[in-house]
C-alpha cells in the first residue's frame, strides 16, 4: 500500500492548496472520508489476524472483572451485544454455560481446576468475537465510510453548485434568454477630415440678396431690422418651396449673399445641395445661424459648433461663416 | 417578410434624438449615438429575443438628407392614392445604389417592408414647414405611424408641433430617452402594439418579458454584490519575506497588496455589473459612475456608506458582550433622557470608523529561515457595511441609468440613499452573514444565496420606488 493512497490529503491538493481556493466544506468531507477509509482498512486487518489466530493458534478465552458481575448479568449484556447476528448465527452467541465456565478469577483455586475441565469449550468463544469483529468493527466503519462518500458527494455538488459561472448557467437554464440589442457590433464613425472656414468679423454694408433657409421673407425683414442690414432682394428657400422655385431663385442670385439657416436644425444634404447651386451663381455666401425667436435670435454655441463643421467640409472659398453679432455689437 | 414579428423603424430628421430612443428602448449602449448630423449612416436592428425567437424588433434608421428631392420624385409620378405605395417602392428600386439617396433607401426600405413607423421630433425646438415634405413621404408609405415629441432641451414647442403633426398621424405620444422609466417604457410600447392589430399580442407579451427582464438582471447583480461581499470578507493575503526576518516594511506590503486586491474585486464586480445592464460598451474605457475620487478606505467612503457607531452598536458588532436589544435599550433610555445631546455627539464623533486595523497581519514560519506575513479575512467590522453600500450605490445607478446617456455621471454621493434601505432588522440579517464570510469558511450556496435574495429586495425596492 502506498503512501500515495493513503495520505489524509490527496497530493494534488497540497500541491495545490497554496494557489487553488478550494470549498473549505469539501476539504472537510475530503478528510473525513480519507479518514473513514484508512479506519475501515485498519479494521478488516483487525479482521484478518483474528482469523489467522484463531487458524494457527489455540486459544483459550476466559473473561474477568474487579466489578461484581454475576454470570447472568454479563449474559444479558453480551445477549444483548450479540443481538445484530443472533439471528443468523445463533452459535455466536456465547451460552450461560459458556460464561459460567469461562468465567476468569485473578485468586482462588477454583480457576485451574474448572477451567481445565472444561477447555474444550472456551474455544468457543472466537464465533463471538469473529462476529463482533465483523460488525462493530468492519461493518459499522463500512457504513461510516459509506456515510462519508455520501457527505462527500453532497460537498461537491454543492461546491460546484456554488462555483460563480456554474451557479449562472444553471440559471439561464431555468430562465428564459432575453436579450433586446443589435446583433452586429457597430462600426465606428470618424469626422477624418476637417477643412478651412473662413469666417468674417463684420457685415458688408449691403447684400446684393439676402436669404432664409426655410424662413418666411416676414422673419428675414425682422432679423435684417435687428441685424441692420440692408437689403432689398429677400427670398425664402429650402423649407416648402420646389426645386424649380429654388432653381429660379439661384438663377436671380448674384454678387454676395446673405444667408441665414436656422442654427438649432442639423445642415442636410438638401441645403448642401442648394448652396453648391447657388456657389456656382454667385462670389460669396455667408452663412449665419440664427437661434430662436425665443433666445433673441442668438444661435446656441453648440448649433455653431455644428453648422461650422459641416461648412467647413465643403472647402468653397465662397462660402463664409457668420457668428451672429448685432450690428451695433461690432 | 416572412416572419411576422412587428417590426418598428425609428426615423425623423437628421439629431432629433432618434439612435437616442432606440437605445433607450433597445437598452442598448451601444448605439451611436452623436451630436454630429448624420452619424447614423445604415439602419441598425435591436430585435427582443427570447431563447433565440424575435418578439418584435427596433431599427434605427438614418435621418432625412433630401425629403424635398425624394417627394419632387415621387410627386412626378402623381397617381391615385391606392397606388402612391408602388410609386414609393419604384423609388427604392431605381435608386438602391445611389449614394445620393443612401439615407433615405436606408430608411424607406424597411418601411416598405412593412415595418411600423415611428416619427421622432424635437418639440424643444421649433415646428418647421420643412419637415412636411419628409412627413409627406411618410403618408406615401401607407404604413401604420406615430410620432415621438423628444425634448432635448428644456423648451418647449410641443403644442405647435402637435397641430402639425396632428394632420399626419393618429397618435403622437412624449417620450423622454434620457429617463429610465418601467412605466414610460411600457406605455410607448403599448403604444407601439396599437399601430396593427396583430401586432398587440406580441408587443404585450413582450411587456411581461422586459419586465422580466428586468427581475433577472437585478437577481445577477445582487448575486455579483453577494460574491464580492463573500469574497472580499474572506480574502486572504499572503506574502513572503526576502530577508530571514520580518520587517514592518513588509507588513506595509502585504497590507498594500491586500487593500489592492479588495479594490480590484470592487472594480470588478462594477464592471460585471455594467455588462449585466448592457453598459459595458467598448466605447467607454472609463468608469462611469467616478468612484475614483472617493477611494474604497478612505474616510469620507466610510462616512457615507458605512454605518454609524451608533448603528454598529445597535447592531452588536462593536461589543460582543452587550447584546443589540441590551444596546437598543440602552440607547433609547439615553434618548429620552438626553434628548438632542446624544445625537448629536453619536453624529458628530462616531461618523466613521478609521481603517487602522483591517485585519490581523500574521508571521508565519516556513521553511528554516524564510517567512511570509499573511493578512486578512477582514477583522474591520465596519467594512462590509461600506463596501456593501458602494456596491448598491452603483448598482442602483447602473440599473436607473438611460442607455441613450453617453456622458460619464459625476454623482454626488451622500448616505441618502443608505437611508432608504438599511433599516435595523437588515442590518442584523447582513451582520450574521457577514459573520460567516468574515470566517473565511463558507460553502457560498445558502449564505449566498440568502445574502443575494437580501441585497436583490434592496436593489428592487429602491429601482422600483423611482417609478411610483
Ligand atoms: N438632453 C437630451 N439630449 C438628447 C435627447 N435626445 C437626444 N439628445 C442628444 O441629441 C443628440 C442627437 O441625438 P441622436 O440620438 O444621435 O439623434 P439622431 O441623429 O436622431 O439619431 C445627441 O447629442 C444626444 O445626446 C434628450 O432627450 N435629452
Ligand atoms: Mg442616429
Amino acid at each position: 500500500m502506498d503512501g500515495k493512497d493513503f495520505a489524509l490529503i490527496p497530493n494534488v491538493l497540497k500541491y495545490d492548496s497554496e494557489t487553488i481556493k478550494l470549498n473549505p466544506l469539501l476539504v472537510n468531507w475530503m478528510l473525513i472520508k480519507r479518514a473513514q477509509f484508512v479506519a475501515l482498512f485498519f479494521s478488516l486487518g483487525l479482521g484478518l489476524a483474528l482469523l489467522l489466530m484463531i487458524a494457527t493458534q489455540d486459544i483459550a478465552f476466559a473473561w474477568s472483572t474487579t466489578l461484581q458481575v454475576s454470570p447472568q448479568g454479563f449474559h444479558s449484556v453480551l445477549v444483548c451485544v450479540s443481538s445484530p447476528w443472533s439471528f443468523y448465527f445463533p452459535s455466536a452467541v456465547p451460552s450461560l454455560e459458556l460464561i459460567e465456565q469461562s468465567h476468569y478469577f485473578r485468586l482462588g483455586d477454583n480457576l485451574s481446576q474448572k477451567m481445565i475441565n472444561d477447555a474444550s469449550s472456551l474455544g468457543a468463544w472466537w464465533k463471538f468475537l469473529l462476529c463482533a469483529t465483523i460488525f462493530y468493527a468492519i461493518f459499522l466503519r463500512f457504513c461510516l465510510y459509506l456515510l462519508s462518500v455520501l457527505g462527500f458527494q453532497l460537498a461537491i455538488t454543492k461546491s460546484i453548485l456554488s462555483m460563480e459561472g456554474v451557479k449562472q448557467i444553471l440559471e439561464d437554464m431555468n430562465e428564459p434568454i432575453i436579450s433586446t440589442h443589435a446583433i452586429e457590433s457597430m462600426d465606428s464613425y470618424e469626422v477624418v477630415h476637417t477643412g478651412e472656414l473662413q469666417i468674417i468679423d463684420a457685415f458688408r454694408d449691403s447684400y446684393n440678396g439676402v436669404q432664409g433657409w426655410a424662413m418666411p421673407v416676414e422673419k428675414l425683414l425682422v432679423l435684417n431690422d435687428i441685424l441692420s442690414i440692408n437689403s432689398q432682394v429677400l427670398y425664402e428657400v429650402g423649407g416648402t418651396n420646389s426645386l424649380k422655385v429654388d432653381s429660379e431663385i439661384i438663377a436671380k442670385s448674384q454678387g454676395e449673399i446673405l444667408l441665414y439657416v436656422k442654427g438649432w436644425e442639423p445642415p442636410t444634404m438638401d441645403f448642401i445641395d442648394y448652396l453648391e447651386e447657388l456657389l456656382i451663381e454667385v462670389d460669396r455666401v455667408t452663412v449665419m445661424p440664427i437661434g430662436t425667436e425665443e433666445n433673441s435670435y442668438i444661435p446656441m454655441p453648440k448649433s455653431i459648433e455644428v453648422w461650422s463643421r459641416k461648412l467647413a467640409l465643403l472647402e468653397h472659398n465662397k462660402v463664409y461663416f457668420k457668428h451672429f453679432t448685432q450690428g451695433s455689437d461690432i | 417578410m416572412i416572419d411576422s414579428h412587428p417590426q418598428f423603424a425609428v426615423v425623423g430628421h437628421p439629431n432629433k434624438g432618434k439612435s437616442s430612443i432606440v437605445s433607450a428602448l433597445a437598452l442598448d449602449d451601444s448605439v451611436h449615438i452623436s451630436d454630429v448630423p448624420g452619424t447614423t449612416t445604415k439602419q441598425r436592428s435591436f430585435p427582443l429575443k427570447v431563447d433565440g425567437v424575435i418578439l418584435y424588433e427596433l431599427l434605427d434608421t438614418p435621418g432625412f438628407q433630401r425629403a424635398r428631392r425624394v417627394l419632387a420624385w415621387l410627386q412626378k409620378h402623381e397617381v391615385s392614392a391606392d397606388k402612391r405605395q408602388d410609386i414609393v417602392q419604384k423609388f427604392i428600386n431605381v435608386h438602391q445604389f445611389d449614394p445620393k439617396f443612401n439615407d433615405e433607401i436606408q430608411l424607406l426600405t424597411p418601411v416598405m417592408a412593412g415595418a411600423g413607423i415611428i416619427y421622432v421630433v424635437d418639440a424643444s425646438k421649433p415646428y418647421g414647414e420643412e419637415y412636411e415634405a419628409e412627413m409627406e413621404i411618410l403618408r406615401w408609405t401607407g404604413q401604420p405611424s406615430m410620432a415621438l415629441l423628444n425634448h432635448i432641451e428644456d423648451t418647449d414647442y410641443s403644442v405647435q408641433w402637435k397641430r402639425a403633426l396632428g394632420q399626419y398621424f393618429k397618435m403622437v405620444r412624449t417620450f423622454n430617452p434620457m429617463k429610465t422609466d418601467r412605466l414610460q417604457h411600457i406605455s410607448i410600447l403599448e403604444s407601439m402594439s396599437q399601430l396593427k392589430e396583430e401586432w398587440i399580442a406580441p408587443v404585450k407579451k413582450s411587456i411581461v418579458l422586459f419586465e422580466r427582464y428586468q427581475k433577472q438582471m437585478i437577481h445577477q447583480s445582487a448575486s455579483k454584490i453577494s460574491r464580492l461581499l463573500e469574497e472580499s470578507l474572506g480574502l486572504i493575503e499572503k506574502r513572503s519575506c526576502d530577508s530571514d526576518k520580518v520587517e514592518e516594511k513588509d507588513k506595509e506590503a502585504v497590507e498594500i497588496q491586500y487593500k489592492s486586491h479588495l479594490r480590484l474585486l470592487e472594480k470588478e464586480t462594477q464592471k460585471k455589473i455594467e455588462k449585466i445592464w448592457n453598459h459595458a460598451s467598448v466605447k467607454k474605457e472609463q468608469a462611469l459612475l467616478t468612484f475614483d475620487e472617493l477611494d474604497l478606505f478612505s474616510e469620507e467612503s466610510a462616512a457615507v456608506f458605512g454605518l454609524t457607531r451608533k448603528e454598529l452598536m445597535i447592531t452588536g458588532v462593536t461589543s460582543g458582550a452587550m447584546t443589540g436589544a441590551g444596546i437598543d435599550l440602552v440607547f433609547a433610555g439615553h434618548t429620552l433622557l438626553l434628548g438632542g445631546i446624544i445625537g448629536a455627539v453619536v453624529g458628530g464623533t462616531g461618523a466613521y470608523f478609521g481603517f487602522k486595523e483591517l485585519s490581523e497581519i500574521k508571521v508565519l514560519g516556513q521553511r528554516v529561515g524564510t517567512y511570509s506575513v499573511q493578512i486578512g479575512p477582514m477583522k474591520n467590522k465596519n467594512f462590509p457595511y461600506i463596501l456593501l453600500g458602494r456596491a448598491i450605490f452603483h448598482a442602483y445607478h447602473i440599473a436607473t441609468r438611460s442607455h441613450a446617456i453617453r456622458d460619464i455621471e459625476d454623482l454626488s454621493m451622500d448616505s441618502t440613499l443608505k437611508e432608504q434601505w438599511l433599516t435595523d432588522t437588515l442590518r442584523k440579517s447582513l451582520e450574521s452573514s457577514h459573520k460567516i464570510f468574515r470566517s473565511g469558511d463558507t460553502i457560498g450556496v445558502e449564505v449566498g444565496e440568502s445574502y443575494t435574495l437580501l441585497v436583490e429586495d434592496i436593489l428592487e425596492k429602491l429601482i422600483q420606488r423611482i417609478e411610483e
